[in-house]
């Protein structure tokens, strides 16, 4: 699941277009992240930085800390305030945490649904 | 031992035995009062073991009611403010037959007598052990943090012949004490008792607010000042002892929640002359006799020869002959069966058989397996320069249960980016990894209940 070659900006698998918004708050917490990190995690293909898992950079833990982050990140830039430590996020059949870019795929759901039950785009 | 506590307090004569609102009652007074109210309850229709609210926070009217309650063997239910958690628990448990507000309805008034409708048959079934012992009960309720109040009954006999004793020692040292701890909760009632053994003198506070207290210490020359390890912090975080003039103090009590250590050494540091004390104690149990290890050390021993003690799996276990007669309103399934009650509270005992509390059990977080109590990181946290006060808890996830969170109250500005790196950079390297919050917040200040205990969301 390592990357592809290509530059990881905003373009995933299948030409998905990413929301570049939303690959920088992630960038930005993983930034935080590695300061503290003796083994930094690759920043140069973001989009397929495996999360958890057998090739993923977190242990359980460390998932919880980073996915937390975002979420604080997520409330700070968009004003909302999602989960990404759900049931429904664990229970996926393709994992939001296998990649980046799943992850982003799910933020972008959870944004849609929080936003539409709190009218427009105000924090819940 | 009903007259002779009247007796009792008839010795203590023109002492000064409750200041309030700037006015002076001596126990002759109080001797008094309590007489005209037993004619007032008589003419009330109150009659012996019937179950009478005592609507009140402290006053010279309210303590003479409670004694006049004792005196005719009722049971007494002492309630400062109802809400709709102890409204339904008393109305629907405790079988009230009467309303008791010794300064009326505004609280400056005389007393007033309202009927409830308790039914007196099932008073009679809940209460009968009283009744055929003769005595007076006594019904706290618990704070109800989690679901309704607990309604817990006492044998207030027992409860004032072990706490107001009959030796009269005339001669001992009076003292000044600050009710801090209010009416209906287990402390309060015990400062009150600790006054009416040494004919010492209550100092009662209109408000609880650090600015009021302080200036009652200042004031009075207050000695004793029993209190909350939270409400201490406020005090400190407000810089009261450089406001007003607290060098009187000699014995500061702290309990009703425990103590972080890092909080002590600065309420040490701030008053070095007083001495430090951990009461500890539980609103089934009563307040048992300690000692602390030192001031600055949380290690306590409980040094009540009446009160047995044992650690069973980190819990703290007691036994004694005061304890309460059981629940109104739950199954007593906090009494081991062999008459044991659990505290709930987790403890550690050192090589010279001090115990220390660590937190309570129901406060612990499970991250993934691994457990994590708050009062080890607030103890820490507060060792902080930048941290005025933290609280600790964990909140649900779905993929390790638990993760560690903390609300902090910085010292000065701090940005929530900054008050996360500085709790992971500060903790660093102190603590388990597990242990470290995952969440950061920073608040203007912590939610503290009306007992002066920080509100913490339960896992």
């Amino acid at each position: 699941m390592s990357g592809s070659g290509r530059p990881a900006l905003a373009v995933g698998k299948g030409d998905r277009v990413v929301d570049d918004r939303l690959l920088g708050v992630i960038g930005n917490v993983i930034a935080e992240i590695n300061e503290r990190r003796d083994e930094k995690i690759p920043t140069d293909d973001l989009l397929n930085v495996s999360l958890y898992g057998d090739a993923g950079v977190f242990d359980s833990m460390h998932l919880v800390n980073f996915l937390t982050l975002v979420e604080e990140a997520i409330e700070d830039e968009y004003d909302l305030e999602i989960s990404l430590t759900s049931e429904k996020a664990v229970s996926r059949r393709i994992s939001p945490f296998s990649r980046v870019e799943r992850l982003i795929e799910f933020i972008e759901e959870e944004m849609v649904l929080v936003g539409a039950e709190s009218g427009q785009g105000s924090a819940v | 031992m009903r007259s002779q506590l009247i007796t009792k307090l008839e010795q203590f004569g023109d002492r000064p035995a409750v200041i309030h609102r700037g006015d002076t009652y001596s126990y002759r007074e109080l001797v008094a009062e309590i007489r005209r109210i037993e004619e007032q309850l008589a003419a009330g229709g109150v009659r012996p073991h019937e179950v009478v609210v005592l609507n009140a926070d402290f006053s010279f009217r309210s303590v003479a009611a409670f004694l006049a309650l004792y005196l005719g063997r009722n049971v007494v239910v002492p309630v400062v403010t109802f809400t709709e958690g102890t409204h339904a628990t008393v109305t629907g448990s405790c079988h009230p037959r009467h309303l008791l507000k010794p300064d009326g309805n505004d609280g400056r008034g005389d007393l007033t007598i309202e009927p409830m409708a308790g039914d007196a048959a099932e008073a009679e079934a809940a209460y009968r052990p009283l009744i055929e012992a003769g005595a007076a009960g006594l019904v706290l309720l618990s704070s109800g943090s989690t679901g309704a109040p607990k309604a817990i009954l006492h044998n207030l006999d027992s409860l004032v012949e072990e706490k107001v004793g009959t030796r009269t020692r005339v001669g001992a040292k009076a003292q000044n004490i600050l009710m801090f701890l209010l009416f209906d909760h287990i402390g309060g009632i015990n400062s009150l008792l600790g006054v009416l053994k040494v004919g010492g003198t209550a100092v009662v506070p209109e408000k609880r607010t650090p600015d009021e207290i302080c200036a009652l210490v200042e004031s009075y020359g207050i000695r004793l000042l029993p209190t909350s390890p939270t409400f201490l912090n406020l005090v400190l975080i407000g810089g009261y002892p450089e406001k007003f003039d607290l060098s009187g103090l000699r014995l500061i009590t702290y309990g009703t929640e425990p103590m972080p250590e890092e909080l002590l050494k600065r309420v040490h540091a701030a008053f070095p002359r007083a001495r430090l004390l951990q009461t500890f104690g539980t609103s089934e149990t009563g307040i048992s006799t300690t000692t602390s290890e030192s001031s600055s050390s949380t290690y306590f021993q409980i040094s009540d020869e009446k009160v047995q003690y044992r650690v069973v799996e980190g819990e703290l276990q007691l036994k004694s002959p005061t304890q309460f007669l059981g629940y109104l309103n739950y199954p007593s399934d906090s009494l081991t069966e062999d008459g044991w009650f659990r505290t709930g509270d987790l403890v550690e005992e050192n090589a010279e058989g001090y115990l220390k509390v660590r937190g309570r059990a129901k406060e612990i977080i499970n991250v993934g397996g691994e457990k994590v109590l708050p009062l080890e990181l607030e103890s820490l946290l507060l060792g902080s320069p930048l941290i005025a006060d933290c609280v600790v808890y964990g909140k649900p996830n779905s993929i390790t249960g638990q993760s560690v969170c903390v609300d902090i109250q910085p010292v000065g500005a701090l940005s929530r980016t900054e008050a996360r790196k500085h709790v992971h950079e500060f903790l660093d390297g102190k603590v388990e990894p597990f242990k470290i919050p995952s969440k950061v917040q920073v608040v203007e200040e912590l939610s503290v209940s009306e007992r002066f205990k920080k509100r913490r969301i339960l896992p």
